[in-house]
């Protein structure tokens, strides 16, 4: 005969649910403390994002020099002073998808390789025309946004950490259509 | 002892892995990702969980099992972003990948989805099952 599973008594059944509430709450509230100032504050704009969600596309704004509606997808970035060059570095050795044109905007943007478009411009302003918050404090943005060919803006997200994650723009440039 | 430990193990178990998930979407800044899909992941296991012991008068056996492939089986297109892959609208078939970040009260409305499923499953733990020993 099948041995039948003893079901805990009632007490330890509504226990166990308030230990879980406990716990998924406390769990909730950390991811919550653990929000840096490069989190978005609606964090379903956080990446690893999608394209073409809520309020996107819209059209991108004129960039000073660059034509972003050429017919080529393009990445913007926007680099505060402290991550302009770790960024350019790394765009230089970035394999970047075929057709993908890459703009990087920032107060000195020199070090950047030649096959990069750069904008001198206050990278906080150029982006908050693009859409993106301010980062909370006293610190420039660092972030990028994905424009299509047809010059909209298909995704945008504040990043400090975007040159080490460049695999995620090819990722998402490459959701592109 | 060995109760405790068959008790306890899988939990211990599958807490490691969730540790180190929750660990990986922190490096993208995107926590809120993973609780998000644990919570649908969970959500959707206790349901299937409450339905077999409906029908079986058992209760589920591993049931953190249960939960941990809910969460991967939702948290599937990340890995595949991961891979290489961006997001497309198919993915939705993995319990609501994408939309289920834009529901009114977000993660508040899953968790409350994931505690109304746990009691559901309490419950016919401790009606049609204890009816059943």
């Amino acid at each position: 005969m099948a041995k039948r599973r003893v079901v805990p008594a009632r007490a330890a059944l509504v226990a166990a649910w308030c230990g879980a509430a406990v716990l998924s709450a406390a769990l909730l509230a950390s991811v919550r403390l653990s929000q840096t100032p490069g989190d978005d504050v609606d964090p379903a704009w956080q990446r690893p994002g999608i394209l073409d969600l809520g309020e996107l596309p819209e059209p991108a704004p004129d960039l000073a020099g660059v034509d972003l509606r050429a017919g080529l997808p393009t990445a913007v970035f926007f680099a505060d002073p402290e991550r302009v060059q770790p960024l350019c570095g790394e765009l230089s050795g970035w394999d970047r998808p075929p057709g993908l044109a890459a703009v990087v905007v920032a107060a000195d943007p020199t070090s950047c390789p030649d096959d990069v478009a750069t904008v001198e411009a206050d990278p906080s302003e150029a982006a908050e025309a693009f859409g993106l918050r301010r980062p909370r404090g006293a610190v420039d943005t660092t972030g990028y946004a994905i424009i299509d060919g047809a010059g909209r803006v298909r995704y945008r997200t504040l990043d400090p950490l975007a040159a080490q994650l460049l695999d995620e723009v090819s990722t998402m440039s490459r959701g592109l259509r | 002892m060995s109760r405790w430990i068959r008790m306890f193990a899988p939990w211990l178990v599958v807490g490691s892995v969730e540790a180190g998930l929750y660990a990986s979407y922190g490096a993208h800044d995107a926590r809120f990702h993973w609780a998000t899909h644990l919570l649908v992941g969970a959500t959707v296991a206790l349901v299937a969980m409450a339905l077999f012991s409906l029908s079986t008068g058992r209760p589920a056996r591993f049931p953190a099992l249960w939960i941990l492939l809910g969460h991967l089986f939702a948290m599937f297109p990340d890995f595949l972003f991961e891979a290489g892959y961006p997001h497309k609208w198919w993915m939705e078939l993995f319990l609501f990948h994408i939309r289920s970040h834009f529901v009114p009260g977000r993660n508040l409305f899953w968790l409350a989805t994931f505690l109304t499923a746990l009691a559901a499953y309490l419950a016919v733990l401790d009606q049609r099952v204890r009816s059943e020993a």
